[in-house]
This record gives C-alpha cells, structure tokens and sequence, in this order.
C-alpha cells in the first residue's frame, strides 16, 4: 500500500511539472478564463446566463481542449516507457497518479469558469453544480485522449483520432439520430434512439443542463418513461455516465499502455 | 544473480528467443554478445518484464519474475538501448522522479548529478540535451538505487571515449560491491579485459561461451578497420 502511495505521489508531481509548458493546458486555461467572463457582458442576467455560456463553451472548446490535453499526457511518456516500466511499481498506481494529476489541473479550471459570477452574485446552487458537470465532463474527455495516445503509437494518427471521436460526440451522435428520427422501428422503440444520447457525455451534458436546470420542455425528444427518470434525475446519471466512462478510459488506458510496451 | 530458464519469446510467427538458457553471477561483469537479430535486446525486455515471456522462469535475486514481480523489480535497475526522457522533463526532476519512486533521499540525486557531471544541465529540459548526455543522465538513473542486478543494453553508445572509460570503470565497481552486472552489445573491442564473462548468442540462444580477454581474436569484424588509402 506504502508503495501504491509512493507511486502515485511521485507521478503526480511528474505530472503536474510535464503540463507546466504544456500548450494545450495553456489554452484550456485562457478558453475557462474568455468563458467565465463572458456572462458579465449581460448584467441584468448574469447568474442566469452562465450556465449557458459554461454549457456551449465546455461543449465547442474545452471538450477539445481536454482531450487533447490527456493525448498529449500519454504521447509525452510514451518513449520513456522502457524505464518507466522496469521500475518496481504497479502500472495501475502509475496510471492513478496521472489521472489524479489531470484531474487536479482540470477542476480549478472548471471553478474557474463560474467564478466571476460567483463573485458578483454570489454563489449558488446551480453554478457548483454546473462548475461539477463542467469538470466532470472535462476529466471523461481526457481520460478519453490519454487512452487514445495509449493505444496510437503515431503521433498524427493519435490526433487525427482524438479529433474523429470529438467530432463523432459532439456532432455524430446527434447527426446519426437526426437522420433516423422519421424511421418506423424509432417510432417502435424510442428508448433504442434515446440511449446514445444518454451515454454520450456531451450530449448528457447538454440535455441536463438545458432540460434540466433551465427547465426547458422537452418536446423535441418524446417523454417515455425513460426519458422522463432522466430528466428528474440529470445530476445521478450525469455522475453515473461519467465514471463509467472514466472507468473505460482508465482501463483501456492501462490496457494500451501495456500494449505499446510489449508490443 | 539472473538466472534464465528456458525462455521462449515470438514475435508475429517469429521465434526470436528459443529455449534460452543463461545465468549471470554476483560479482562479476558478464556479456551477452551476438549479430544483429540474435535476441540480445529481446532477452533484456523479457528479463526486466517489458514482455512477457511464452514459456520459461527468470529469476532475480531468486525473485521469480512472474510471481514476485514487485520484488524482482526492486532487485533489478534497467538502462534501455538508446533511452528517451518526457521531453519537457529537466535533467534534475527526472532523476529525482526516479529517486521518489525508489523512496530514495534527495541527497543520492545530488550525489550522482555530481558523479555523472550533470549539475550543469539540472535545470534544462531533456529535449535539448546531446545523445551523450542524455545518455549520462541514464546512466545515473541506473545508478541511483544500489540494485544489486543492473542491465544496461549498449550502454557504450553516445558517449565520448573518456566516459566510456568512466562507465567500465563504474560497473567494474559495482561488481566488486557484489553486483550482477549484465551487458548486451556488439561493441566488442571496447569490453576486451574489461568483463569476467561473454556469453554468445546464436539464433535465440547461449551458443557459447568466450573468454573476455580473446574477444577481438573471437570477433575481428566488429572492431574498427583502419582505412586504408591506395596510391595512384
């Protein structure tokens, strides 16, 4: 157990002092910093408003951002891994110890992006919540990258990846249901069309923030019974969702990365 | 002490290893030689578990590898052929990432930065660093935690002939403390007189066994030729 500990403590700080000059982490920064003003530009609304902005800035920038953020995690290490993996320590305390690192960088970010509303309005219930999401969502994201740069040995090929599987969560799943919205055996069984939307992250992020603290209808979308367990409870499956996909990322991650090893 | 079994390792239908059997001793410098493709670098993976073997037992220090990695490991330090650093890493956050690992004191990362004349470069990251350096720093994180087995696949490459001279030097002294010292390379000329033993490998097996003074009279193609010029 001493040594688990050791392991992680150690990759942390290694962790932590790779993304120092790390150009992604920079502009996942300055992106959390434009975002997290953006809502004083509307004083009469602010607080109502920042949920929104944080919702479309995590959806179209800082998804990307943390993706490629966690690429760059796992493509950076890659090439030491002949001494990395011949030291006495178990690759999962090493795996922990970057995502812990990851984590630690992405979550103040998110605070970030909530704290200029925060400090004028005061803080509520709806924007540590939406700040939660926001982190939680982003640290998914990542893990997804990092077990894309795992398994992709080749630097391109690894970004050209990340960028498909952004594209395919944040247009993909959608254009894909779009296009069988009208097809009889939708019609037959909607919880089938609705699923993909319930396990992508970011389309669960936008369903919960728009359906559910912004208390829009849901009209586009049918309210079966699955349908409406979602929307009363957006938060649990949120969390849900999210760890099991950062379990998948971690797993797969750690699987890749022995891989590429052994390889 | 390393003690081989049997080791069989394949790559796609290629049987790289096969059947090797090979033990290497405390307190003494042994190589592992042979041509390009014999499994030198293949025996080193497997035997500091970077890949896991298809059949066959290694033990280090009588840890058996699969069994009782953790303590294996902890036996064992590892120099890669050609090691590569996080790029963004310094010089001195890689050795004491290291340190930190092994629960090693920072004094010991001070102690060879010094030895391995690094301070010099502590602060800059191993992106910009020259082959030789970069391969010094290795070298030190080889060093770093008094393993009583060390394998170094070509240590010899990237450094100048005065450091070369300093590493022969400090494994000689390794091995004198009691060490296991295991070394793979094809740079024969430079080890004559400076190992106990020399184990040659042919087509994923100990062939043979040489004595470690005759090994320019065993392998003359792999010294330097001088070059010759013709008159007109």
């Amino acid at each position: 157990m001493t040594a688990h500990l050791s392991t992680i403590r150690a990759t942390f700080w290694r962790e932590v002092a790779e993304h120092r000059l790390n150009r992604f982490l920079h502009v996942h920064l300055a992106l959390a910093t434009v975002i997290s003003v953006l809502p004083l530009f509307t004083p009469d609304a602010t607080e109502r408003s920042a949920p929104a902005w944080v919702l479309q800035g995590v959806l179209y920038c800082l998804s990307l951002s943390s993706l490629l953020l966690g690429l760059s995690a796992a493509h950076g290490d890659a090439d030491e891994f002949p001494l990395l993996f011949t030291q006495p320590m178990a690759r999962g305390a090493w795996l922990s110890g970057k995502v812990m690192a990851l984590a630690a960088l992405l979550c103040p970010a998110s605070l970030l992006l909530v704290a200029p509303t925060a400090l004028t309005g005061g803080v509520s219930g709806t924007l540590v919540y939406v700040a939660a999401a926001a982190g939680g969502v982003c640290l998914a994201i990542a893990l997804v990258g990092l077990a894309i740069g795992f398994w992709v040995r080749d630097h391109v090929r690894g970004l050209l990846l990340a960028l498909g599987v952004w594209f395919g969560l944040l247009f993909g799943t959608d254009l894909v249901l779009l296009a069988l919205s009208g097809a009889p055996w939708v019609q037959q069984y909607p919880t089938a069309w609705v699923l993909p939307l319930m396990l992508n992250p970011l389309d669960a992020l936008r369903v919960t923030v728009l359906f559910g603290l912004e208390r829009t209808a849901p009209a586009g979308i049918g309210t079966g019974s699955l349908v409406g367990w979602w929307l009363e409870h957006g938060g649990l499956w949120l969390t849900l969702m999210l760890t099991a996909w950062m379990a998948a990322g971690f797993g797969l991650g750690l699987v890749g990365a022995t891989r590429r090893v052994d390889g | 002490m390393i003690t081989i079994d049997g080791l069989t390792k394949s790559y796609a239908r290629q049987r790289v290893l096969d059947g090797l059997d090979l033990e290497a001793h405390a307190g003494q410098v042994t190589l592992l030689v042979g041509a390009n493709g014999t499994g030198k670098t293949t025996t080193l993976r497997v035997l500091c578990g970077l890949s896991a073997p298809d059949a066959g037992r290694i033990a280090i220090e009588q840890a058996d590898l699969v069994t009782a990695r953790h303590a294996a490991l902890s036996r064992l330090s590892f120099l890669p052929q050609s090691p590569r650093f996080h790029a963004r890493l310094t010089a001195g956050e890689i050795l004491e990432f290291y340190a930190r690992l092994r629960g090693l004191p920072a004094t010991r990362v001070a102690e060879l930065e010094e030895r391995w004349d690094l301070g010099g470069v502590r602060a800059q990251a191993t992106g910009q660093l020259s082959g030789g350096t970069r391969q010094r720093l290795a070298l030190a994180v080889l060093m770093l935690p008094h393993a009583p087995v060390l394998v170094l696949d070509e240590p010899g490459l990237s450094l100048d002939p005065d450091w070369r001279r300093f590493l022969h030097a400090e494994l000689h002294s390794a091995a004198r403390r009691g060490a296991t010292v295991l070394v793979a390379t094809h740079l024969l000329g430079e080890w004559e007189g400076h190992a106990d033993r020399c184990l040659v490998l042919e087509a994923g097996r100990v062939a043979r066994e040489l004595p470690p003074s005759r090994l320019r009279e065993a392998f003359p193609f792999s010294l330097p030729q001088p070059v010759r010029t013709h008159a007109v």
